[in-house]
């Protein structure tokens, strides 16, 4: 096979190849992420043609809310259920205790699993690393509008982690709840 | 020394990019993030966002192998260096609304511009992007490393 000799022809070659190594990797490679799936799904108001973005709508909880659920969270049937929105990585580097991982960014890996504790529990906290995180309220919009859970058990931890370890709350590492 | 100039630039180029591909492919999470904050690309629909960190450090990883090994290197090195121009005016648009937004000067402004590397002085940047680019188009330009030395192994003496 001859390869191309003029640069815009190479170009060319390069640019559909590198589109086509690219889709491959969405879908061939498990830690990459898919074309289809809305990971960065802001809250939007439509009305009269127009969108505009919301401040998230949800519900929010303190740190000391969260310490006060903390002898909760291992009930069976749970009442309260605490949501790590970050990786696995970061999770297992430390979490709030009793918290589950569900990375937002690679849901599939956790929903199943999850989902009778979602539809059993009455208050649903989820956090992120905190600051200008918003994998937290990505992850509630994508549970109320993908997976049917009920916005009015959803509460945001807007400090997440950040605040959390500023007060000196305990935290686990390890990837055990 | 200056014999091996072309060699140098050509290989620091590829190392570069091959660095800078590898980063963006084990953290395509961050790198999402990073293209979202410029605020250019629509959130729906979203394989068009997506098509970022899939699509960007296969550029990257591709680019720096083909200018390395001379496969496709001026189709290589012309697409990437376009795409630097285009990513650098991109930097520099964020960078005025972050300015407007923070009232800092130009020089004090650092962020996580999803280049590699975490957060970055702009300024220092911008200095190595042009030299990247600089770099890339040199690449498209030159000829390869095989087809130089083969040329100068087959050209008679005295010529």
């Amino acid at each position: 096979m001859r390869l191309p000799s003029s640069t815009c022809a190479q170009t060319a070659a390069f640019a559909i190849g590198v589109l086509a190594l690219g889709i491959f990797n969405s879908y061939l490679n498990p830690s990459a992420l898919r074309l289809h799936v809305a990971y960065i799904n802001p809250t939007v108001l439509h009305g009269n043609g127009e969108s505009k973005e919301l401040e998230h709508g949800y519900q929010t909880a303190s740190a000391e809310d969260v310490k006060s659920y903390l002898d909760l969270l291992y009930e069976d049937p749970p009442y309260v259920m605490v949501i790590d929105a970050r990786s696995k990585a970061h999770y297992e580097e430390g979490h709030i205790p009793g918290s589950f991982l569900l990375d937002h960014y690679h849901q599939d890996r956790y929903i199943e699993e999850l989902k009778p504790v979602l539809e059993e529990s009455a208050i649903i906290v989820i956090y992120c690393t905190g600051g200008d995180c918003e994998d937290s309220i990505f992850l509630s919009n994508s549970l109320v509008y993908h997976q049917g859970v009920e916005k009015e058990k959803i509460y945001i931890f807007e400090g997440g982690v950040e605040v959390w370890e500023g007060l000196a709350f305990p935290m686990k590492e390890g990837g055990e709840r | 020394m200056r014999d091996y100039l072309p060699l140098f630039i050509r290989v620091g180029v590829a190392a570069l990019l091959i660095s800078y591909g590898v980063e963006k492919f084990y953290d395509p999470v961050n790198f999402l993030k990073s293209i979202h904050e410029y605020d250019i690309l629509p959130v729906k629909p979203s394989w068009i966002l997506n098509l970022g960190p899939n699509v960007i450090p296969v550029m990257e990883l591709a680019a720096g192998l083909c200018i390395l090994s001379g496969f496709l290197r001026r189709g290589a090195a012309a697409f990437m260096g376009g795409f630097l121009v285009l990513f650098t005016g991109a930097i520099l648009w964020r960078t005025f609304g972050v300015m407007d937004e923070t009232g800092q000067a130009f020089h004090q402004i650092a962020f996580d511009c999803g280049c590699g590397g975490g957060e970055v002085v702009i300024w220092e940047k911008m200095v190595l992007n042009t030299a990247l680019i600089v770099g890339t188009f040199y690449c498209m330009l030159g000829r390869g490393v095989v087809s130089q030395r083969i040329e100068d192994e087959t050209s008679p003496h005295g010529e």
